[in-house]
């Protein structure tokens, strides 16, 4: 899984969101402004609504005539009212900071109006991997809001957005009416987080001269022990000050600080659980190794990435990996 | 506002359009009392905030299946309308809702059971009230609805303003009103009739008329009743605003001294018109009566003295259906066929009689002389005392009837029912209402040998439009003496004060204007009709198409039309820019006039140069006014951008320091 000498071939691409095809512009093109869907209160609301005009029909009631008229009255005016709630809005995307898949990440949007109110808006990305929304309550005239929602997406990867969908409940529930933001957009999710395995991976010699890892071998970091000065022992590790104190000389023993080389490589090509599991893993493994301050580089079928330290090289890892079995784009094959 | 407060807003509209729903049913008197009782007390303690069937869902649901079973039982056995079961089913079941806890979902429930409320209201009742019930609903529930799809989006424990969506959906409410009314205009009126029930009377109904007067009680609350039962249309039209008329429904010839009764004779013919009198010579008055539903009784009346009645027809909603009608002994016409409103036409003479009988047959002589057989002796010796021996009916009554109106009080306050009510009245209290002066009027009468009945109707005659209405509390009972030659002459013993309703002028006054909108109502919606729908179509399509009554108006109201609208959208064009201008951030402001204040001590900004740069300068050449400067850009920066608002006084504040550190120093 780990530093594989047999390193797969996966057909790169093979689940990639890529462009738009003709068929989803056709369908964007053909696409109605807004769409309609019917809460569960509206269809009871309908339902009454046909109960009260079979009834005005059979009595003649003109009572029950008037009830029917403002039933009808107020189904106009809710379609009316969602209508101006969605009109004049700007929206924009500003994305995530970081999203790992099967967990709930922050993903915000900027949303604007130029004039009149907007009531009740819920903003989802039109992607079906990415599960969650974004509330905003009220926005006034000449006003912008940044949104957030939580959203929660399945599966890693890079995941295209097509449009941000905004839809209102307002005024009064019955109907939940969306207007689609054609909005061109990708976010990458990273490898789910899930614990490092348990064996260590093995360092790469070379690059940077260290020496294979010994915790208690004299280094300069911190102090792991003191015991007493033996004959052929480094006279520069003798503890002056606590040899003084105890008659007799000491000897300091401290860690040494190792900033080992590692080159992470995947092993599995071929799409499925296995590959998404020594994704998670390597994504584990890589956060671990960083922490400690080694070097971590990785490659993989379509990127090679030089081993390097810091949260840079986290995300670029992250990235890396996410893309796995994807097309990546091309800034991000360093 | 916060969202406690939110809530309790949210809940408060919630429960109210409930209520207001409850109330459409509940005007028309045919909910059983205990649903009226049942959620009466529901509604209080959800407007007190308890919610105590929160914790007991089971229970409280078996609770509502025993209700409903119980309601199912009634009409089985026939002891409760399907509709009035069905509408009482539907307030259970909000009145379990809105004692639940309470949620999105709950709102929905009862919301959407209030909105069959509201329609169980519409099939049971005819009132204007109903349409005051459905307004009120309309806004409560339109602005719950709302709270709660906004509520949903608001975080939690967030602060947010209602007002906005107040105003939003106060406009929304109007626009659905109006769409109601072009709904309510244009949906084709169709009638299948395969399941119709009768309307009711509404709450206040009332008969006035019974089948007998019985002293004693509170028979004389009837007095207090505002509600308009008829309005008559009078031909030619007398042209005055109070008619201050008798109008005969009913005669009674037994008095059994404590009651009077026998209209009697019930299998009389039916027909289509029946002459009570014929009376030639004299010009009629034509009358066109409407019975509204409140009038409550199947008894025909007309002004004194009827001659005929008939062509009856009974409204059931808008459809209209002749019905036959039948005389019954002492004047008393009934229409038949069992509907909520009727319509007929009667003639009646106001001229006296000239030609009338010199005696009345044996057998009514007989009865309408007759005594109880416990007649208080007191009563005949005051009669005898009062007349001093005078023979001509005419002027006995006349007498007895000054008598009375001189010596006797009117008075509703008769709590107690004495044994002998006519003679605690003439005796003892010496007050009573109408019933009281007639029975005496006819009891002294005939102690002194003479012929006299009692009559119950109505006496005033309010003129509203062109035509004039009767008020349940213008029933009236007088009395009828048998003149030889002019036959039965009207005296009426009651006090003037007392004949009419007897509700206090506010009162009457109110109920003017409401019988002003209730006649409005009426007319353009519980009667609007396939007929009506048409004729509006019609209007509406020769309108503009004249010549004729509907010609266009003049170019020059056309053009001034015009003006006026394009200056109507000038200014509101004007306006709205205005109103709907970006207002600055309020950082933004504190920053501009900081700039300002600089810019007036001499510090301008180098090309290119933002505030935060500025600021810097300022702090690398150690000016005074750097120090200030910098903590009024640190507060700008971290309410613009970082979201912590500045106040106005702590921008004051600020720019008052800069003011301060500003003093005396110019630099360019």
């Amino acid at each position: 899984m780990i530093d594989s000498s047999v390193p797969a071939a996966p057909p790169i691409g093979a689940e990639s969101s890529g462009p738009p095809t003709f068929l989803s512009r056709l369908r964007a093109l053909l696409r109605p402004p807004r769409s309609l869907r019917i809460t569960p209160a509206g269809r009871t609301f309908l339902i009454v609504t046909l109960g009260v005009g079979l009834g005005a029909l059979n009595t003649g009631n003109n009572l029950l005539y008037l009830v029917l008229g403002l039933q009808l009255s107020l189904i106009v005016i809710s379609g009316v009212l969602s209508e101006r709630c969605l009109r004049g809005l700007t929206v924009r995307r500003l994305g995530a900071d970081g999203a790992f898949a099967g967990e709930p990440f922050a993903f915000r949007w900027a949303v604007r109006r130029a004039r009149g109110h907007s009531f009740a808006l819920e903003l989802q990305e039109e992607n079906p991997d990415l599960q969650g929304s974004g509330l905003l309550a009220h926005l006034g005239p000449g006003e912008q809001a940044i949104v957030r929602g939580d959203l929660v997406a399945q599966r890693r990867g890079p995941h295209r957005l097509a449009a941000v969908k905004v839809t209102t409940q307002f005024p009064f529930g019955l109907f939940a009416k969306t207007r689609t933001f054609p909005l061109e957009g990708l976010v990458e999710v990273f490898p789910r987080r899930v614990p490092p395995p348990h064996h260590e991976p093995s360092g790469k010699d070379g690059d940077d001269g260290q020496q294979p890892r010994s915790q208690s071998a004299g280094g300069t970091g911190e102090v792991v022990e003191l015991a007493p000065y033996r004959e052929g022992d480094d006279a520069r590790r003798i503890h002056w000050v606590r040899s003084a104190a105890l008659g007799q000389l000491v000897r300091v023993d401290r860690a040494r600080e190792e900033r080992r080389t590692f080159l992470l490589r995947t092993t599995v090509g071929t799409p499925g659980e296995r590959r998404e599991r020594e994704c998670e893993a390597l994504a584990a493994t890589a956060r671990r190794l960083l922490a400690q301050g080694h070097k971590v580089g990785l490659r993989t079928d379509s990127v090679e990435l030089r081993p390097s330290s810091g949260p840079g090289q986290e995300r670029r890892l992250l990235i890396a990996l996410s893309h796995v079995g994807f097309a990546m784009p091309e800034r991000e094959r360093r | 506002m916060n969202a406690a407060r939110r809530t309790r807003v949210r809940l408060l509209a919630r429960d109210l359009s409930a209520a207001a729903a409850f109330g459409a049913m509940a005007i028309s008197g045919e909910l059983p009392v205990w649903t009226v009782a049942l959620f009466a007390l529901g509604l209080i303690a959800a407007l007190f905030g308890l919610r105590p069937l929160a914790r007991v869902g089971l229970s409280s649901g078996i609770g509502v299946a025993a209700a409903a079973a119980m309601l199912y039982a009634n009409v089985a056995i026939g002891g409760m309308d399907l509709v009035v079961a069905a509408c009482a089913f539907a307030s259970i079941i909000t009145l379990h809702r809105m004692l639940s806890a309470p949620g999105p979902r709950t709102d929905q429930q009862v919301l959407l059971t209030s909105l069959l409320m509201i329609s169980g209201g519409a099939a049971l009742s005819g009132e204007l009230l109903f349409a005051v019930m459905l307004l009120l609903f309309a806004i409560l529930a339109c602005i719950a609805l709302s709270l709660a799809v906004v509520e949903r989006a608001v975080p939690p424990g967030a602060d947010f303003s209602t007002a906005p969506v107040l105003r939003r959906i106060g406009l929304g409410v109007v626009a659905a009103m109006v769409g109601a009314a072009v709904c309510f205009l244009f949906i084709p009126r169709m009638n299948w009739n395969a399941l119709g029930r009768r309307p009711s009377k509404g709450l206040g109904a009332t008969t006035g008329l019974n089948d007998g007067i019985r002293l004693g009680g509170s028979g004389g609350s009837i007095k207090t009743n505002p509600r308009v039962v008829a309005r008559i249309h009078l031909e030619p039209d007398p042209g005055v605003d109070a008619l201050n008329a008798h109008w005969v429904a009913s005669t009674y010839s037994d008095f059994d001294g404590t009651a009077w009764f026998g209209t009697g004779d019930r299998g009389a013919p039916q027909r289509t018109w029946v002459q009570l009198e014929q009376r030639p010579g004299s010009k009629p008055i034509r009358q066109e009566i409407e019975l509204l539903p409140a009038y409550g009784s199947h008894v025909a009346f007309a002004l004194a003295d009827p001659l005929s009645i008939g062509h009856a027809t009974a409204q059931i909603g808008t459809r209209h259906q002749r019905v036959a009608v039948q005389a019954l002994a002492g004047l008393e016409v009934r229409l038949l066929g069992a509907a909520p409103a009727y319509t007929y036409f009667a003639y009646s003479s106001l001229a006296p009689r000239t030609n009338g009988p010199q005696q009345l047959e044996p057998r009514d002589q007989l009865r309408l002389t007759r005594l109880p057989a416990k007649l208080d002796p007191r009563i005949p010796a005051l009669a005898a005392q009062v007349l001093g021996g005078e023979k001509d009916p005419r002027r006995a009554a006349q007498k007895l009837e000054r008598y009375l109106k001189d010596n006797y009080g009117y008075t509703l306050d008769l709590p107690d029912s004495p044994a002998d009510p006519l003679a605690d009245f003439l005796f003892d209290r010496r007050k009573g209402h109408c019933e009281y002066f007639a029975s005496a009027l006819a009891v002294l009468l005939r102690s002194q040998g003479f012929a006299a009945r009692v009559v119950t109707g109505f006496f005033g005659g309010e003129r509203v439009g062109d035509e004039y209405v009767l008020r349940a509390g213008d029933a009236h009972a007088w009395t009828q003496v048998f003149v030889p030659g002019e036959g039965f002459v009207t005296f009426d013993a009651t006090p003037e004060s007392g004949r009419t309703a007897q509700s206090m002028a506010l009162l009457a006054w109110l109920t003017a204007a409401y019988e002003r909108l209730d006649t409005l109502w009426r007319g353009s919606v519980l009667e609007f009709s396939l007929q009506d729908q048409a004729g509006a179509l019609r209007t509406v399509k020769r309108f503009g198409r004249g010549p004729g009554r509907f010609d266009l108006p003049r170019r020059s109201t056309w053009m001034a039309a015009a003006v006026l609208a394009l200056a109507i959208y000038a200014a509101w064009r004007l306006r709205r820019p205005r109103a709907e201008r970006v207002r600055p951030h309020p950082a933004t402001v504190l920053r501009e006039r900081a700039e300002r204040k600089l810019a007036e001590a001499g510090i301008e900004a180098q090309p290119g140069e933002g505030f935060q740069e500025l600021t810097a300068r300022l702090a690398a050449v150690s000016h005074p006014a750097a120090p200030a400067c910098t903590a009024l850009c640190a507060r700008y920066v971290e309410a613009r951008f970082g979201g912590r608002t500045v106040a106005a006084s702590e921008a004051q504040a600020l720019l008052d320091a800069l003011d301060r550190a500003l003093g005396g120093h110019t630099q360019s």
